[in-house]
């Protein structure tokens, strides 16, 4: 296949959020996002310099970084299943655990509560689209602001991996 | 969605405007020879932002509403026509239907918000006589299509 000069943008793509309930996850697709969504995958480098030199100095690979990720998206309902067990899940329950959600975490008992989130990109000429997973993402922030259009649900944690995997589908 | 969006306007303002006064809607003719005072009710401008593929389309309208008024009514009636008009618009949040189908099914919710008044009487070129009185008022939407909810 030839390389794809066709970019992507938010049109293409589609974030999923899902727990490890069993049999059947809990799975979220985030229809209202701003289309925002941001990672950064971070690496550290141990300098090590010879007298102060760099030029006779060397470098080493320093500790994993964990991946840093946010998005935003318009504020609905917060809490939808936690108030009554037939609505469908809402956002912000989903990403808060709340009691009710029935909401289970991606990492074992004991640790920090984490979702796996799916971030597909779709190739617009159907050929060469793309998911990206973060297994085991926690919350750092959730702000909630008020806007004209719309009030906003802003995420900010980190996916306890060094790079969310990356797959053609 | 726009013409849904525009007949469930229409629907709306004609049950609701409170005035005995002619409203003409896109495509109508009024021969305004015989009124001292009429209203036009425009859905004008709508946008569609960009947005996720599977995400339903925040789409931002635009309605309008020209109060016409001749010099032979009070001076007062183009101004009493737009308040009134504000008020039944301003803040409103309407059903969209589906007028042409069984049961008319709503499809959607629209959000009116606050509305700004203009004047657009002309009084230099007709010195002579008195203009016909024009206000305008426009009033900001926002459209909720019903979705599916995973």
């Amino acid at each position: 296949m030839s390389v794809s000069t066709i970019t992507r943008n938010l049109r293409d793509g589609e974030l999923v959020i899902r727990d490890a309930a069993t049999p059947t996850p809990n799975v979220l697709t985030v229809v209202l996002d701003e289309g925002d969504l941001s990672w950064t995958v971070r690496s550290s480098t141990i300098e090590i310099l010879d007298r102060g030199s760099i030029a006779a100095g060397h470098t080493r690979p320093g500790d994993d970084e964990s991946t840093v990720l946010s998005f935003t998206a318009r504020w609905t309902q917060l809490i939808g299943h936690a108030a009554s067990p037939a609505d469908p899940l809402q956002l912000y329950e989903f990403l808060m655990f709340l009691s009710g959600t029935d909401a289970v975490s991606t990492s074992p008992a004991g640790e920090q509560n984490t979702l796996q989130f799916e971030f597909t990109v779709l190739d617009p000429a159907g050929v060469a689209s793309e998911k990206i997973t973060f297994s085991r993402v926690y919350r750092e922030s959730l702000s909630l602001s008020e806007g004209d259009a719309s009030n906003l649900i802003a995420f900010s944690g980190r996916s306890f991996e060094t790079a969310p995997a990356v797959t053609r589908i | 969605m726009s013409s849904h969006l525009l007949h469930s306007l229409i629907h709306y303002w004609a049950d609701a405007f409170p005035l005995d006064v002619p409203t003409l809607y896109p495509g109508m003719v009024l021969n305004t020879e015989d009124h001292a005072a009429w209203l036009e009710l425009w859905l004008d401008a709508w946008t569609d932002p960009p947005h996720r593929h599977a995400s339903p389309p925040p789409t931002s309208c635009l309605a309008t509403v020209h109060c016409f008024t001749r010099p032979s009514a009070s001076l007062t009636q183009c101004h009493t026509l737009a308040d009134a008009a504000s008020t039944t618009l301003a803040r409103q949040f309407l059903p969209i239907r589906d007028f042409s189908a069984s049961g008319t099914p709503v499809l959607g919710h629209l959000s009116l918000y606050e509305p700004e008044t203009r004047s657009l009487t002309r009084t230099a070129s007709r010195a002579v006589e008195l203009p016909l009185q024009h206000l305008v008022i426009t009033i900001p939407g926002r459209v909720h299509p019903l979705m599916e909810t995973a």
